[in-house]
Formats: C-alpha cells, sequence, structure tokens
C-alpha cells in the first residue's frame, strides 16, 4: 500500500503501477480509484522577496504580428519561465491583416498595441465582435510561433542612456498559453526562455488567497515622457474585486479589479502583493501609452493561482523550479537548500 | 498530450486509466473491495470533499473516484480544459492544446459550467481564420439555435457549441474532436482529398458524421462502409465540365467577332494544388481536347496553355505572370480552393499568394490595356471572400468575372432573409472593405447538423456518426413536411415540434429543399454563372443549357461578360 501512493506521489503512474496490479491485485485493485494526497510535480520553494524584486524581473515582450510588432510586459517566474498575457503572444486577426499584403520594402513598420478593449470586445455577454471600423480587435487567433516572439530585458540603465546594445534579446522556446481567448477569458501565457536570464524572479502566489483591499503593486513597461523610451513603471493599488468561473460585466472569470489604470506597453505586465512581493496576476491591458498619465480607472488582471497547471506544465518542460509565496507564518517545509532566497 | 497507442489516439488519462479501473472492476467483483476499503481509499459524502490540486475527482458510492463530474469542476481544475466529457470521463480542452481548434462559438461557463459534453451538442468546423465568410455564419446559426433555447431533441434541448479548427492541419484537428470532445458530426469544409483522408482515419472510424458545404470531386458511395458518413451540399464539381466547352464556343464567337488584335482563340489555365482543382482542370482540358483546341501547350501561342502561379514552377510565380501577360489569353480559367479569404498573420505566405493570383493579374490589365481577359472562376470560388473584395475593388475584374457552379439555385427569400440576420448580427461587417459576408453554405450545414444531432433517437452514451447519419436522414427526408431554416414559428419553432415527436421533416435552407441524391451524397443540379455587382455580392446571371451547349441568360447581372458574346 504504502509504495502504491508513493507511486501517486512521484507523479509516476501507470508504468508502477501496472506492476502492483500483476503481484498484487487484489489490494491494487481496491485501491485503483483513490484521489492521492496532492504533490505537485514541480519543486516549489518558498521564497521572500526584496521590495525591488519585482521590478527587477520585469521584461519587455515583444511580438512580430504582421508586419508590425506589439509592445507588452512579462515577468521573470523562474530562470527561464516569463509569465505574460496569451493576448500579447497570439495573433489578432485585424489591423495588419492586408489584402493584398504590403511588401515589406514599402511599408513602416507600425506598432500594434496589445492593448485590448475589454469594453468593447471581451466583455463575457458580447464574446468578440468586429470594432466600428470593422476590424476584429479582440485576441483572437492562434498562439505564435515561437521565433515570433523576443523577451528583451531592459535594464533600469535605459533611463539615462537608451542604446540598444544595452538591451538583452532572449530568445523563445516554446509558449505555453491559456485556450479560451476566443471569448477573452484565461488571457495568460507563460513563455519558456532558450536560456535563462539573468535577472530576479518573482515568487508565485499558487494558493487563491488573495482579498478584496489587499494592497498589491502592478509593474510595467510605459513610455518615460522625458526620453520617450520604454521603462518598467510601478503603480500602487489595491484589489477592488474577485472573480471566479463566472466573471462579472466589468472582468472575466478568474480574474482581479485593481484601483488604477497602466500604460498599454503594461499588458502581460505584474500585481505583485505589497506585503510578500509574490506574483498574484498578469495585466491583461492597459490604457494609455505614456509613464505617469492619467491612472484613473481600473487594471483587469488574471490570477495565476487560477493557472496553475498551465504554469505547472511550463516549468515541468523547462524543468524549472518555482517559488512560491512564503507566507505570514514564515516556515516552509519546502524551502530546502535547491531554494533560492531572493 | 496526447498518446498514441496502437493506433489509436487517448488522452494520457484514458490510457493509464482505462486498464488500470478494469483490472480494478474485475477484481472487485471477485472480492469485494470493502474488505480494504481502509487502504488509503479516500471517503467522501459530496463531490467537495473529493477536490484536489492533484487530480479531478468526484463522490461515487462514498470514495473518491477519479473522473469529472461536470465541466465546471473540469475548469476549476484548470481552464484549458473546461470540458468534461461525461460523468465519470476525462476533462479536455474546447480547444486544442496546439493551435489547431482555435476558436468556438461563445461557449458560456456560467450556463453549461453545469454540463457535460454529452449534455451539449457539439459540432466541429474547419476555416482557416475567424475571419472569414464562413465562421462569421456559422456563429449566427449558432446563436440563434442557442437563443431559441438550443438544439431540440426527444429528450429536451441541448445547448450548441462549434469549434473551429484550421483548415490545414485536418489530421490533428479531428483527433482533438473526435477523439477528445467526442464530437459526432462535423462542418467539413475542407478540400475534397483532405476530408477524405481524415474520413480514411483509423482514430475517426465511425465516430462522427460529415457535412461539406461544398462540392464532391468523387462519389463518396465508393468509400465502402463509411459513405454513409460523407455527404454534400453542392454538387458534383465536374458537373460544370461541360459549360467550359459552352463558354469556349462562345469565345471563340466573341474573338472573331470583335476583331482585335488576336488572331487566334487562347485560353490560360491555372489550377490550385488541391486534387478536385487539378481534377476539374484536366476535365476541361480533355474536353477541349476532344472539340478540336490543342491542350498540348506545346505551341507558346497556341490555344490553350497552363500557368503554375501557385509556386511550384521552377520559374517562379513572378515569371509565370509574366508569361500569362505576354500570352493574351481571351479567358482566364481559374481553378483553386474557395478558402482563400482575407488571409491572416505574419506566416500564412501561401494563403496571402493565393489571395493574389487573381489579384496580380488583375492589376496587370491597369498597365496592358490589351489584356481584358474573361475570368471563369471554378465552382468553389463562388463565397470566396477573396473573388468578393476584388469583385468591389475593381471594375476591370467585375466586369469580366463570372463563376460557374452546379447545383440548387439560391431560394432568394430564404437568403435575403438570413442576410439581413447576418448584416444585423455584425453590423460592422463591411462586406466593400473585407469582402466577408454571409456564406448561406455554411448557415445550410449548421441548422442541418445541428437538427441532425438532435433527431439522434437516444441521450445517454455516446453518439457515433451513423447515428447521426440517421438523423440527418430524417431532417432531410424529401417526402416530409416541409420546414425553413432559421427562427421563428414556421422555421426553428416547427423543427423544434418535429424533433421531439420524432418526426421526420424536409429542412429547406438558403438553397431550397435538403433533399439529397442519394448515389452521389450532393445536390446536383444545372450549371449556372454567377457574377459579382458592386456591392461583392455573387448573383445568378445564367443556366447552362447542355442539350444546346449554349448559356441562356436569367437575368442581368452577368449582362457585361456576356455581352461579349461569351457563351451564347
Amino acid at each position: 500500500m504504502v509504495s502504491v501512493n508513493r507511486e501517486f506521489e512521484a507523479g509516476v503512474r501507470w508504468r508502477s503501477t501496472r506492476f502492483v496490479i500483476s503481484s498484487g491485485a487484489v489490494m491494487a485493485a481496491c485501491v485503483s480509484t483513490d484521489v492521492a494526497p496532492y504533490s505537485s510535480p514541480v519543486r516549489h520553494c518558498a521564497a521572500r522577496v526584496s521590495e525591488n524584486v519585482p521590478r527587477d524581473a520585469v521584461v519587455q515582450v515583444t511580438a512580430q504580428l504582421g508586419l508590425g510588432l506589439t509592445y507588452c510586459s512579462g515577468v521573470l517566474i523562474a530562470p527561464r519561465l516569463v509569465a505574460t498575457v496569451a493576448n500579447c503572444v497570439v495573433a489578432f486577426n485585424d489591423v495588419l491583416s492586408t489584402d493584398p499584403p504590403i511588401e515589406p520594402s514599402t511599408s513602416v513598420p507600425r506598432i500594434a498595441t496589445a492593448s485590448v478593449d475589454y469594453e468593447q470586445a471581451c466583455q463575457r455577454e458580447l464574446g468578440w465582435r468586429p470594432s466600428e471600423d470593422g476590424r476584429f480587435l479582440a485576441p483572437l487567433g492562434r498562439v505564435l510561433r515561437p521565433e515570433a516572439i523576443t523577451v528583451t530585458v531592459i535594464r533600469e540603465a535605459v533611463l539615462e542612456d537608451v542604446e540598444d546594445d544595452e538591451n538583452t534579446e532572449l530568445r523563445v522556446d516554446k509558449v505555453f498559453a491559456s485556450r479560451s481567448t476566443t471569448n477573452c477569458k484565461d488571457d495568460i501565457a507563460v513563455l519558456v526562455l532558450e536560456s535563462p536570464a539573468d535577472l530576479s524572479q518573482v515568487p508565485l502566489r499558487l494558493e487563491d488567497t488573495s482579498q478584496v483591499g489587499e494592497a498589491v503593486s502592478m509593474i510595467g513597461y510605459c513610455v518615460a515622457q522625458d526620453e520617450g523610451a520604454l521603462v518598467p513603471g510601478r503603480l500602487d493599488s489595491q484589489i477592488e474585486a474577485l472573480t471566479y468561473e463566472g466573471g462579472t460585466l466589468e472582468a472575466p472569470p478568474r480574474s482581479l479589479l485593481a484601483s488604477r489604470n497602466l500604460s498599454i506597453f503594461a499588458a502581460g505586465g505584474a500585481v505583485v502583493s505589497r506585503e510578500s512581493g509574490a506574483l498574484i496576476g498578469v495585466v491583461a491591458s492597459g490604457n494609455y501609452p505614456g509613464c505617469g498619465e492619467d491612472t484613473s480607472g481600473m487594471t483587469i488582471a488574471f490570477r495565476v493561482a487560477s493557472f496553475r497547471r498551465l504554469i505547472e506544465d511550463a516549468a515541468l518542460y523547462a524543468d524549472q523550479v518555482l517559488h512560491t509565496e512564503l507566507t505570514a507564518e514564515g516556515e516552509d517545509s519546502r524551502s530546502g537548500a535547491d531554494c533560492k532566497t531572493f | 498530450m496526447r498518446g498514441i497507442t496502437g493506433g489509436t489516439i487517448r488522452s494520457p488519462r484514458q490510457r493509464t486509466r482505462l486498464p488500470w479501473v478494469g483490472a480494478a472492476s474485475t477484481t472487485c467483483v471477485l472480492v469485494g473491495c470493502t474488505a480494504f476499503s481502509d487502504f488509503g481509499v479516500r471517503v467522501c459524502s459530496s463531490d467537495a470533499d473529493c477536490r484536489t490540486p492533484a487530480q479531478v475527482a468526484v463522490c461515487v458510492e462514498s470514495r473518491c473516484v477519479a473522473g469529472c463530474a461536470t465541466n465546471q469542476q473540469c475548469s476549476d481544475f484548470d481552464p484549458r480544459q473546461p470540458i468534461c466529457q461525461y460523468p465519470g470521463g476525462d476533462c479536455v480542452g474546447l480547444l486544442s492544446e496546439g493551435p489547431e481548434c482555435y476558436a468556438n462559438t461563445n461557449y458560456d461557463e456560467a450556463q453549461m459550467g453545469g454540463s457535460t459534453a454529452r449534455d451539449m451538442v457539439l459540432l466541429g468546423a474547419f476555416a482557416e481564420s475567424i475571419t472569414t465568410s464562413f465562421w462569421l455564419t456559422a456563429q449566427l446559426a449558432a446563436d440563434e439555435i442557442n437563443d431559441a433555447g438550443g438544439v431540440p431533441g426527444p429528450h429536451g434541448s441541448r445547448p450548441l457549441v462549434a469549434v473551429l479548427c484550421d483548415d490545414s492541419l485536418q489530421a490533428e484537428a479531428i483527433a482533438h474532436l473526435v477523439v477528445q470532445l467526442e464530437v459526432s458530426a462535423v462542418v467539413a469544409s475542407l478540400d475534397d482529398a483532405a476530408l477524405r483522408d481524415v474520413l480514411a482515419q483509423p482514430d475517426v472510424g465511425d465516430r462522427a458524421f460529415f457535412l461539406s458545404p461544398a462540392g464532391s470531386a468523387t462519389r463518396p458511395a465508393s468509400f465502402g462502409d463509411r459513405a454513409n458518413l460523407l455527404w454534400y451540399l453542392g454538387a458534383e464539381y465536374s458537373d460544370v465540365v461541360a459549360a467550359y466547352g459552352g463558354l469556349a464556343s462562345g469565345l471563340t464567337s466573341s474573338v472573331a467577332g470583335r476583331g482585335d488584335s488576336m488572331s487566334a482563340l487562347r485560353l490560360a489555365s491555372i489550377s490550385g494544388a488541391a486534387a478536385e482543382d487539378s481534377a476539374l482542370s484536366r476535365d476541361v482540358a480533355r474536353l477541349l481536347n476532344k472539340s478540336g483546341v490543342d491542350t498540348s501547350g506545346s505551341d507558346s501561342r497556341g490555344p490553350y496553355r497552363t500557368f503554375d502561379l501557385f509556386g511550384e514552377s521552377p520559374l517562379g510565380p513572378a515569371d509565370e505572370l509574366r508569361a500569362l501577360i505576354e500570352y493574351e489569353p481571351a479567358a482566364v480559367f481559374f481553378f483553386a480552393g474557395g478558402n482563400f479569404d482575407v488571409p491572416v498573420g505574419a506566416f500564412d505566405a501561401p494563403l496571402r499568394q493565393r489571395a493574389s493570383v487573381l489579384r496580380s493579374i488583375d492589376a496587370s490589365t491597369t498597365v496592358s490595356p490589351q489584356f481584358h481577359p474573361t475570368y471563369v472562376l471554378g465552382p468553389r470560388n463562388l463565397s470566396a471572400s477573396a473573388a468578393k473584395k476584388l469583385a468591389v475593388d475593381s471594375v476591370q475584374f467585375r466586369s469580366n468575372a463570372l463563376t460557374l457552379r452546379a447545383g440548387r439555385l439560391r431560394d432568394e427569400a430564404v437568403a435575403r432573409a438570413v442576410a439581413l440576420r447576418f448584416n444585423e448580427k455584425f453590423p460592422n461587417v463591411n462586406p466593400l472593405g473585407t469582402g466577408l459576408s454571409v456564406d448561406d453554405d455554411a448557415y445550410d450545414a449548421v441548422y442541418l447538423l445541428a437538427y441532425a444531432v438532435g433527431a439522434v433517437p437516444f441521450r445517454s452514451g455516446r453518439a457515433m456518426g451513423r447515428d447521426v447519419y440517421e438523423g440527418f436522414a430524417r431532417v432531410t427526408d424529401a417526402s416530409a413536411e416541409r420546414v425553413d431554416i432559421g427562427p421563428g414559428i414556421g422555421a426553428f419553432e416547427r423543427a423544434a415540434e418535429l424533433l421531439q415527436a420524432k418526426a421526420p421533416f424536409n429542412l429547406h435552407g438558403t438553397s431550397g429543399p435538403a433533399d439529397f441524391e442519394p448515389t452521389e451524397h450532393a445536390r446536383p443540379g444545372p450549371t449556372h454563372a454567377y457574377c459579382w455587382d458592386a456591392q461583392g455580392e455573387a448573383r445568378e446571371g445564367a443556366v447552362f443549357d447542355s442539350a444546346n451547349g449554349i448559356f441562356e441568360q436569367t437575368s442581368n447581372a452577368c449582362s457585361t461578360v456576356l455581352s461579349y458574346g461569351v457563351g451564347q
């Protein structure tokens, strides 16, 4: 009996349990439908972060869409894993489609913001629909190939020096994305990088313990008004509402609404707990380009705890250790020699 | 996430659980499990007691048993897999993990979360993009049915959800639809050869019924025991071949009468790679050859030449296009798939090229004033958005283009009503800008399949393709009462009454009654010539009189093209 449960716990199922059937069929048969205690196949380590870590962990996610580019944000959750919003890495069926196509030599690449107008296109009862001018703005379509996506690390130094060589570009190996983007729901993705990024990483809140009123910070890129460069910006906020399977008119299922509004380039950015520094949600969209513009309004973010399986699948694929939020109690048995402390 | 075992595809959970459960249940019967109930069995009083982040489980006879109870339970566990196949089944994705199946018609978690897949009617569908007339129209049909209460049947109504898959990834898409989602009916808007390949897949077996909104290249009756699982709304493509002969003779007269620079009739043929396109191209060449036209292509200024503008020629499409212009054909016969709607994304270069071939030829006419060919598009182009858009954009093309298609004529009253509802639902879709408009065949196909599934007499258990075929026969019974397609008293509501009463009817769609020819599995009819108006609408302008080998004008829709004397 003990061996059966151990096998389940290790996440190894059929091959070993078949052996148990053949050697002890009677006993095994009667526990075959048992649901074993949970043990994630991914090794989690508890972590506490310093004040600056979340901001250091934010990267720029650029995707080639047609002849243009989308600029979004992402957040490093493991050396090779970047959490972002799925609408930044799926093909729009819209603005850049032309018939006949524009010749690359004669066209100026355009910046298509990855901003999604949730009120127009993504409210649940509307599903999606063409925008007023007949184009399609919902984040519809298929996940882009990894080679169309680039993760760029833009250092704080960019604020003083916008030379491109200050930036580090990282190639994407695989995209794990939620599959319900057609309804503007479950808009989350994890990018697996080909090589590790030498950056801070943000621990995850994988237990859904977020509460209305909780103090959070939102971090994502915006255009610095003096230099015109994309820089990581931060806004302090609080959770105004949480949605579950049904969603609301204001927010899709499994999301949170945070006070204040971010830049359009902050889509895919982080919503972190101000107390623990852990990543709570991934920003769905923003409204304005510049840093520090009018921040009135709300930000929708998808809660990472609802997408634990997706994140774990990506971590398994890339053989990455995930760091989970260190709770107020402090002690966590999963901390160990391999666990990194930020 | 799929595993392949001996040619069949199961989800990993199925692979692990089926032999396991089989052995377990056998042993339990022999021994009795209560004696071992303390061996790690998780005791429960409700499904909630079985909630765990490790796997989906339900409470059965006070024990937690692996398997899902509802869609909601699945989406709570992993939003990527929000569909519970059936109570005790696996959680599966509505969309596929890869890019194969990428959209659906408004699956509503709030309304359908308490159900499983077997409480819903799931239809598969294929298109290259959501921004296609096909998918917009499929959504219109699905929403109409759901707004009226769902797909009716003898055991109540069920919500309809259509899942859209990529038409270039059929094998993987079918595995997702048929194996994982257990879809039993598919609107198969695929190339004919691809459709047959799909049906020949071992994993498909007789699990699903396929209705193509297009026509057929060969008779499915030759397809053995799966023949009844494949039907076509259109006619056989080869039915139009004779009309090309009529066009050629008309063009000969036209060229002689014009007295222009062309001393002889020259016809250009362009064919896509799909089997039905090349077959039709061959058949037309053969017919012309029998009429004395040299189709060998040996003479570069001869009466018939084929041009490869789809990139397989060693010359490349640009040189082929130049050769075509220099050839100065009186007519361009264009045989290529109907699915060349507005292309999407950066990686669809072949699609872009398909859409651009006709546009490139047409653009050439502006720099070569002597070059005014008549464009004769094949039967797969009638609903193509790219052709519609080109017709809107170019007076030159519009004035010289027609498309031939055999089959039933549109029922204008029904089609007009559908078009009105389409415009109401998508007020911002501008056919002039996008080429997108209602796709009559897609509309008919969704209703036909929804009703066919509704007519399956049983509710529990998985409906197989043959079950849907029986339902399909019931709703396309030529001898039964006419029921109109769409919402309303004489339409959906009457269909619901008859479906609930298990009574047959004959669904009357945008192209008339749905009575199918039982051998061809299609709906044959005379060959019609359609021309596009300034709004991009294809309108019937002539019908081919096969007895006399001429076209008879039925409206002014093609009067400009036919004024050159084509076919008359």
